[in-house]
Parts: C-alpha cells; sequence; structure tokens
C-alpha cells in the first residue's frame, strides 16, 4: 500500500487548524496540484508569486551560454530560513553529542578490554601464587569466622553456668534463710521455754532463787516458772554483788528441786551490750531478751550502764 | 492577514470550490504545511511543479533547492 499523498495528509491539517470546512471542497482534487497550479498560473501574469511565510516563486531571464533563457527561482522566506537554520544548528549540536558519547563508549570499551588484558596477563603469570594467597585467605576468614563462632558459644555458656551458679545461690540463700528462719522459730521457742521454765526476773538488780518449800510465792516480788521448778524473789540481798568490780564474772551453782541451775553474775562495763553478754554466757546472741526479762530493771535494752550487775540463771542440763 | 495573488485565488476558487474568503486561508496553511514537511523529511514534491530539498551547504547552514517540474517549465517557458 502506497505512503499517504501530500494531500491525503494536508486535509487533515487544514481541518484542525480550521483553515477549511468539512464538504466545503472538491474532494476529487488533489489540493497539491491545484496549488501548484494556482502558483503556476500567477506567475504566467507576474514575475513573482508570494507563497505566504514559506518563500517567493520567481521568474526571470537570463542568460547561459550566450542564449537568453527563463529561470524559475525559489526564495525562501526570511523566518521560515532562520527556522530551518535553527533547527540546522540543534541537528549539529546533536550530532556532536552523539558523536562524542560514542567516543566516550569506546574509550571506556577499549580501557576494559585493556584492563581484561592486564589482568588477564597477571593472572598467567602470577595466577598460581594468587590461588594459593587466596585460598589461603578463604581458609584464615573459615578459622576467624569459627573462632568467633566458638567465642561466642563459649560466652553463652559462661553466662548460662552464671546463670545457673547465680540460681544455685539464690536457692542456697532461700534455703539458708529458711533454716535461719526456723532456727530462729525454734530459738523463740526455746527462749519462751526458757521464760516459763526459768523464773520470771525481779526488777531490781538482785534476784536470788530459792527452794520451793522456802519461800512463800504468794510474796510480793517472788516469780516462778510454770512448772514452779525456779523461783526467784526480786528486790532481795544484792550482797553478793556489791564487792564484785566492773566487768567481773561470778559463776554459782544452785540446787533447786533435784534440778541444778547455774546461777551467773556479771558486772557491766563500758561497750557491753545485751547481745554481746548473751553471746558470752548463754552461747547464742539470740537469747538477749532471757536476759532483758530476768533484769526488768533494764527499761531500754539499747541502752544499759556499766556498773549494773546481772544476775542470769541457766538450767544445767547435766 | 492573508493575502494571495488573483490569479491563484481564482484557480483556487475554480478547482476545489472553495469560497472567496477562506482561500488565503487555505493558501496560507497548504504553504505552511508544506514548511513543515519539508523540514521533517527534508523533501516535498508537489505535482506538476517542482521538487523541494533541504539541502546541508557547506557554510554549515541549510538551504532549500527547487527544481521545477517538466510541466511547469513548459508552462512558464523556462529550462
Amino acid at each position: 500500500m502506497a505512503g499517504k499523498s501530500l494531500s491525503d495528509k494536508f486535509i487533515p491539517y487544514a481541518l484542525r487548524s480550521k483553515s477549511i470546512e468539512r464538504g466545503y471542497y472538491n474532494k476529487n482534487k488533489d489540493f497539491a496540484e491545484v496549488m501548484g497550479l494556482a502558483v503556476i498560473n500567477a506567475l504566467k501574469s507576474s514575475n513573482a508569486v508570494e507563497m505566504s511565510k514559506f518563500g517567493e516563486m520567481t521568474t526571470a531571464l537570463e542568460s547561459e551560454n550566450g542564449h537568453t533563457v527563463r529561470k524559475i527561482r525559489f526564495r525562501p522566506n526570511e523566518a521560515f530560513q532562520k527556522r530551518i537554520s535553527r533547527r540546522h544548528k540543534d541537528r549539529i549540536r546533536r550530532a556532536v553529542i552523539a558523536k562524542f558519547r560514542l567516543r566516550m563508549a569506546a574509550a571506556v570499551a577499549a580501557f576494559l578490554l585493556i584492563l581484561c588484558f592486564v589482568g588477564y596477563g597477571i593472572y598467567r603469570i602470577f595466577g598460581a601464587d594468587m590461588m594459593i594467597a587466596y585460598k589461603n585467605a578463604v581458609v584464615r576468614h573459615r578459622l576467624e569466622q569459627e573462632r568467633r563462632n566458638h567465642e561466642k558459644e563459649e560466652i553463652y555458656l559462661a553466662a548460662l553456668a552464671r546463670k545457673q551458679e547465680l540460681e544455685e545461690q539464690n536457692r542456697l540463700a532461700r534455703l539458708a534463710e529458711e533454716e535461719e528462719r526456723q532456727r530462729l522459730a525454734a530459738l523463740a521457742a526455746e527462749q519462751d521455754s526458757d521464760n516459763s521454765s526459768d523464773a520470771d526476773a525481779s526488777t531490781d538488780q538482785q534476784i536470788v532463787a530459792y527452794r520451793h518449800e522456802d519461800l512463800d510465792i504468794n510474796q510480793p516480788n517472788v516469780y516462778w516458772s510454770a512448772d514452779k521448778d525456779l523461783v526467784v524473789k526480786v528486790g532481795g540481798d544484792n550482797e553478793e554483788t556489791q564487792d564484785m568490780e566492773k566487768g567481773q564474772y561470778r559463776e554459782e551453782i544452785v540446787e533447786y528441786d533435784g534440778k541444778l541451775y547455774k546461777k551467773l553474775m556479771y558486772i557491766i562495763i563500758e561497750g557491753d551490750t545485751l547481745w554481746d553478754i548473751s553471746f558470752r554466757f548463754l552461747d547464742n546472741a539470740y537469747r538477749w531478751p532471757f536476759i532483758h526479762n530476768l533484769n526488768k530493771y533494764i527499761i531500754d535494752p539499747d541502752f544499759i550502764l556499766p556498773g549494773d550487775p546481772f544476775v542470769i540463771y541457766t538450767e544445767m542440763n547435766e | 492577514m492573508n493575502v494571495i495573488n488573483e490569479k491563484c485565488a481564482r484557480v483556487i476558487i475554480d478547482e476545489l470550490g472553495i469560497r472567496g474568503k477562506s482561500t488565503a486561508k487555505v493558501y496560507d496553511a497548504f504553504w505552511k504545511f508544506i514548511g513543515d514537511e519539508l523540514i521533517k523529511s527534508g523533501k516535498v514534491t508537489i505535482a506538476k511543479f517542482g521538487t523541494f530539498i533541504l539541502k546541508d551547504t557547506d557554510d554549515a547552514n541549510y538551504q532549500i533547492d527547487f527544481q521545477p517540474d517538466a510541466y511547469m517549465c513548459d508552462e512558464l517557458g523556462a529550462k
């Protein structure tokens, strides 16, 4: 199928630009041919015909090989000539750019080619050594990775062991705490037993134990244990401790109702605490409330005065 | 303002049946179209008229060369 003729192209163009109206022209005629004929017809009576902004067609008599002949010339419109000149410059610029890009591409390709050749040459010359070095590097890298993994594993195991150790410590601490609590509970029970078995002490400095038969328990300041195995009289004779110096300690065995009791007498010195005294004489620091209970003249257990006597009765097991 | 030779206009009116006022518009549009085609394709041939060719000159510029058709030469008595 042949390409579109000039008229076929022009008619849509003219319709779009509203130069002609649809249906108001002879469709059987070739537009281009008619336009040409129009110019030719005009040139028959005129030497120059303006072709709008396209140019000017002229005819003139010129001398050629000694003969005068009529020549047909076309002179483009000045604006049109500028237009095509601008287009020409653009084309040249594009051509220059394209050439530059082509040269750059060629240069890059040549550079890469040279690089390939150089690389290949180096490989051929030092290839074996390079491969060995590369393999060594790979092996070193793997070993290093394994070492790091091992270190990480060790750190993890250490952390795990530490965690287990802490858990074990916590468990032991809980057990110890539980044991201590049980021990203290037992101790408290024992103290209660002591308090109940030992005599209820007096508030005075002197506590004197008597045999049950020798003492009327209905007298004031007389206390006895639950089983009445120990009876004390508070505020009795204090001659026993009058001749004692600070820090002096005296121990007596008292027999009561077939049982032996140890009577401890002690004069407080500077720096003593109930805690220390309990630990020293009763082998248990936690029994200090027992001492406090027997020596009720002590109002504040944290505040004891040097020179004051302590009297403690304890049941002897043997 | 569109200006057209009277004899040109007569041919266009007679041959194409276009009304008087539109003649100059069609004439202008046609030659503008030819200019565009020439720039686009570098060569435009009009039957019984001639061929316009865009030529690259030595001074790095374009020049439009026109080669009249034999029919045109005959009609105008030109070579």
